[in-house]
């Protein structure tokens, strides 16, 4: 008689284990309800469809975080628009205005451009703190006082060092350096006066598309990355300047 | 192990070759279990990091141009949580297969993505290990950023084909 060989058998045979579909769907089940929780939460903390109230509206600028327009009255019939947008923590922003901002602002001046600067603060995600947000916010304050453009020349001109941000005392040093003081934008600058008006600017640029900065659109088309490198003088770039840009538009 | 001719009738002990649901080489299994962790840290270390800068991710996402502002939000959400998810059942070596074929899946994506970001001729980094979005021209990277997801694709694509690997989930719930 052969010997029982099915205890042989059995400890060759593969283990029998607990049921691979039930630990599958199980498995599936909460890794999908996970992510799409995590999802959920942090998709809907992001965008805030609410408009923002009149009253909270920097001066001059357009509802809804469409833009600050400067010298907006002085454009000329057919004068080109152009939409800069930035964020005031941005070093790459800063070689952008100190090569063009000034110019850029002449010529808006002098209506021959459309111009409307967009501020925003995305690289808040990143460097801790809320630097660029405040800036932003303190730069709205002084639109109050007509010296938006000046104050925003004046931050990006004296940009600290990329995540030293802009405590409180500089937002306001640079705001006197403008000819701006007093309570009244101090208090603005304190209480974040703009904060609404900051997070829907950046809400919608996003929309817009804007995913970097420096970024210029000339009558709504962007300016090619070729061109931006040669407006920010950088290393290996054709330089150019914001004429001859602005021709091909 | 006896050869499947000495024993007939021995319980499915003929499918000894690869990629016949039956055993690998066991040489095979330790190679395996190096490619599962490669591909593991691959994924983990791509995903963890967006965790933490879900804007990021999105941005990284808007960036390639190709969905729509809202669709491209959610992908950007999704895709660091898929990736570490994937990462971690491969480090835990649970549904080997189904995980290696998932990840080559992804990889797939990822290089289609990158290279129609390169052919539209939008200049911008992958956003692979890092918050992506543009770059300067001369900052782009597309043929290196593509070679180096072919080379995880062949990783994905050789676990897929001999999943079995030591120290795994599978081994010792299944055998």
């Amino acid at each position: 008689m052969r010997p029982d060989a099915s205890h042989k058998i059995a400890s060759v045979a593969p283990k029998k284990g607990p049921s691979k579909a039930l630990i599958a769907t199980a498995l599936a089940l909460v890794a999908a309800l996970a992510i799409a929780g995590i999802a959920f939460l942090s998709l809907n903390k992001g965008d805030d469809d609410a408009p923002v109230a009149a009253g909270n509206t920097p001066t001059g600028a357009l509802a809804d975080g469409k833009g600050m327009p400067v010298y907006a009255d002085k454009a000329k019939a057919g004068a080109k628009k152009v939409d800069v947008y930035f964020d005031y923590q941005c070093p790459y922003c800063k070689k952008f205005e100190d090569a063009q901002g000034d110019k850029l602002l002449a010529m808006a001046k002098a209506g021959d451009v459309k111009l409307t600067y967009h501020v925003k603060t995305f690289l808040d995600e990143n460097i801790p703190g809320d630097n660029s947000a405040r800036a932003a916010n303190a730069a709205f304050c002084t639109a109050t006082s007509g010296k938006f453009p000046e104050y925003s020349r004046e931050l990006f001109a004296n940009q600290p060092a990329e995540g030293d941000g802009y405590p409180l005392a500089t937002l306001l040093e640079r705001a006197k350096a403008v000819g701006v003081s007093g309570a009244a934008y101090d208090k603005c600058v304190k209480d974040d006066r703009f904060q609404a008006y900051v997070k829907k600017t950046e809400e919608q640029t996003n929309k817009d598309g804007i995913n970097s900065t420096p970024s210029v659109r000339i009558n709504g088309k962007d300016v090619d990355g070729a061109d931006m490198s040669g407006l920010m003088n950088l290393p290996d770039s054709q330089p150019t300047t914001i004429e001859k840009v602005l021709a091909k538009f | 192990m006896s050869t499947p001719a000495a024993r007939p009738g021995a319980h499915d002990d003929r499918g000894t070759g690869p990629g016949r649901g039956g055993r690998s080489a066991p040489a095979w299994t330790w190679i395996s279990l190096v490619l599962r962790l490669a591909l593991a840290a691959v994924f983990l270390i791509a995903g963890l990091p967006k965790l933490g800068h879900l804007d990021a991710s999105r941005r990284s996402v808007r960036a390639y141009e190709l969905f729509s502002y809202d669709i491209a939000n959610v992908i950007g959400t999704v895709l660091p949580l898929a990736e570490v998810a994937l990462g971690l059942i491969l480090l835990v070596g649970l549904f080997t297969r189904f995980a290696a074929l998932a990840g080559a899946l992804l990889l797939v994506v990822f290089i289609a993505g990158i290279a129609s970001a390169w052919a539209r001729g939008i200049s911008i980094d992958c956003g692979c290990f890092s918050e992506g979005g543009a770059v300067a021209a001369s900052q782009t990277a597309y043929p290196q950023e593509i070679a180096r997801d072919v080379a995880f694709l062949a990783v994905a694509l050789l676990l897929a084909w001999r999943p079995r690997s030591r120290l795994s989930a599978d081994q010792a719930l299944w055998g």
